[in-house]
């Protein structure tokens, strides 16, 4: 009887420690409110968030990272959490307001607001700038080896030039692949139309046997070391690869390619929209934004920023591209049903035949 | 009595609870997808994805594809795998300790590691292409070529196909050698007519071990060759690929049922040669 006893005791004493942990973890009884923050990976100077509760003591920001937008969409949908700031993709945020999932965002009574770049704002996901607040961005572009290439690269096409054969390294990715081969045909890259997709599904295939090797982050590495002329990346891994390798170069041909935002918004499921939009606002403050631009190293959408950054920056075309390139290219718009002829598009050319 | 069984089966419990959890549920979890649409209206039984998986030309040229990859590999590892395990066999017990470990070394690192090591080796820049360079060829690379998968696989599998043989080769009966000796067999007539029939269940689990893993391998070819998906590449994209959250490709679970079936119905074949093997003449 003795025994039973003491292991019931040491039980009870068990659960109570572990019930105290978990308030302990859980409940913070400070009386601070808490923010949810649901951002990229790798994507924000972690002291930005120390200075914010310092700034603003009555909040405490419990931070939390994602991989792909797809991953965000299922864990926010779920709603295991109820988090107040997310930084999702332009097509993801479109997608987000379709489905009726985003506070509307009163950017008048934000102090940084209008610091940001114009031609970021009003974008076709967001085309009366009332859910998102830009934060990173970027282009999609080809970078190339000016060592082993003699010609002024400005188009697509320099892919599907014969002598370039094993020297290019192709991009894995069903949108942004496809993409530039329909804005080399002179398409949209948020084309619904069959006839077009499959036009561009042609040219690439007929450019298949050029390619040497096709991925995502394996042809960075390659092309740093020198060992092929051209491949297809985004302008944030481009300017990471030029920096250590100063034979590379980037461009954005002239028919045009993608552009991409991420930006911040505040899901229906925030229960403290106040605090997600002074979090917002405090983001966009240029000593904030330029901790964070410095930090991860993609192209800051605050003008203020990019005047501290100094000329090496304002004038980089790859980090700052001038107006006319920016105009040339599309956001991605979020393709709901159409996206099955884009699959099976992508299969045809991927697959063996 | 019945508290007995009661203690047993609940000792086996861990061993239900995973099989059911990681291989009964996948299963019927695939067959479920396969088999059935999940619409906001209800749950539709259909065969389009067992139509869309059999029918459709690039899919069984893709399998075709993987399946010449496999078999190549196999071969490749019974050719080097069957004579080291023939020689681990005849040497003396310390060496051959230490020969095991040689060739089980590699497998205590994990494989995308080994794959990444293969990678560096073979790319441009790489040790390869320093070979390549000797007899005169510049900037040599085996990226983006079958050789780099099947090499890729080899690497990967062959201590599956030297560890079966090797047991197998071990536990043979060395009387049985040397009477065939005693009756005048020569060196290559023992090998054909004893120790190769006798080693045949080492090398049916040997071609099982590095077969299956091999058709359905899609890092190993992502990473050496990715110009072309194997199967296994196609059911991952199928996998990923999405078009709305919550949609699960029913291609995909059709398109690996069918490879399952396709994987048992090889294994199965071989497996018979296995028995045949045993039964008599093995020529």
């Amino acid at each position: 009887m003795g025994r039973v006893l003491k292991k019931s005791v040491a039980t009870a004493l068990a659960v109570i420690m572990i019930l105290s942990l978990c308030t302990g973890l859980t409940g913070c009884g400070d009386g601070r409110t808490k923010l949810y923050v649901y951002n990229w990976g790798e994507y924000i100077d972690e002291e930005v968030l120390e200075i914010f509760e310092q700034e603003y003591p009555q909040y405490n920001v419990i931070y939390d990272t994602f991989a792909t937008n797809e991953e965000m969409y299922q864990k926010v949908a779920s709603g295991s959490v109820a988090y107040d700031v997310l930084i999702p993709s332009d097509y993801m945020i479109e997608r987000m307001v379709k489905e009726d999932f985003l506070v509307e965002i009163d950017t008048s009574s934000m102090e940084n607001y209008g610091k940001i770049k114009s031609s970021l704002l009003g974008t076709p996901f967001d085309p009366e700038e009332k859910y998102s607040v830009p934060y990173m961005w970027g282009t999609l572009g080809i970078i190339y080896n000016t060592k082993m290439v003699d010609e002024e690269v400005d188009s697509w096409s320099v892919l599907w030039d014969k002598k370039y054969e094993g020297q290019i390294l192709m991009l894995e990715s069903v949108r942004d692949t496809l993409g530039f081969s329909l804005k080399r045909l002179g398409y949209s890259l948020n084309t619904t139309s069959e006839k077009e997709i499959n036009e561009a599904r042609d040219e690439l295939i007929k450019a298949k046997p050029l390619f040497a090797d096709w991925g995502v982050d394996t042809i960075k590495d390659p092309i740093k070391n020198g060992h092929y002329a051209f491949g297809v990346t985004w302008s944030g891994d481009a300017m990471e690869i030029m920096s250590e390798n100063e034979d590379i170069a980037y461009v954005v041909p002239k028919e045009g390619s993608n552009f991409w935002i991420d930006a911040m918004v505040i899901p229906k499921t925030s229960k403290n929209i106040d605090g997600a939009k002074l979090f917002i606002d405090f983001m966009c403050r240029t000593d904030i934004a330029l901790m964070n631009a410095e930090e991860i190293g993609y192209s800051t959408p605050q003008m203020e920023v990019l005047d501290i950054l100094g000329e090496d920056y304002i004038n980089d075309e790859v980090y700052n591209p001038p107006e006319e390139i920016i105009e040339n290219c599309e956001v991605f718009v979020d393709l709901g049903e159409h996206l099955i002829a884009y699959n099976s598009a992508w299969e045809k050319i991927r697959l063996f035949s | 009595m019945f508290w007995n069984k009661v203690s047993k089966a609940l000792k086996a419990t861990p061993l239900y609870v995973w099989v059911i959890m990681f291989t009964v549920l996948p299963l019927l979890m695939i067959c479920f997808y396969a088999f059935f649409e999940v619409k906001l209206t209800g749950i539709e039984f259909t065969l389009d994805y067992f139509k869309a998986a059999v029918t459709n030309l690039d899919y069984i040229k893709t399998m075709g594809l993987s399946f010449r990859h496999a078999a190549i590999s196999t071969v490749v590892c019974l050719l080097v795998g069957y004579p080291v395990a023939y020689i681990l066999t005849g040497v003396s017990e310390r060496i051959r300790g230490l020969a095991v470990v040689i060739f089980l070394l590699p497998m205590w690192m994990n494989f995308l590691i080994r794959t990444y090591a293969m990678r560096a080796l073979i790319e441009k820049g790489g040790i390869l292409s320093g070979v390549f360079e000797l007899i005169g060829i510049e900037n040599g690379t085996l990226i983006g070529t079958d050789a780099a998968i099947v090499i890729g696989m080899v690497y990967n599998f062959l201590p599956f196909m030297i560890l079966p043989i090797y047991n197998s080769l071990n536990k043979l009966d060395h009387r049985l050698v040397e009477a065939a000796q005693d009756l005048g067999a020569n060196a290559f007539t023992v090998f054909r007519k004893v120790t190769l029939p006798l080693s045949v269940p080492g090398i049916v689990s040997g071609i099982t071990m590095v077969f299956m893993p091999a058709v359905t391998t899609f890092v190993i070819p992502q990473m050496l060759n990715n110009k072309v998906m194997t199967i296994g590449s196609l059911i991952e994209y199928k996998f990923k690929q999405e078009v709305s959250a919550s949609a699960v490709s029913g291609t995909g679970a059709a398109l690996s049922m069918v490879l399952m079936v396709l994987v048992i119905i090889s294994m199965t074949l071989v497996n018979k040669f296995d028995k045949d093997g045993e039964g008599g003449g093995f020529i």
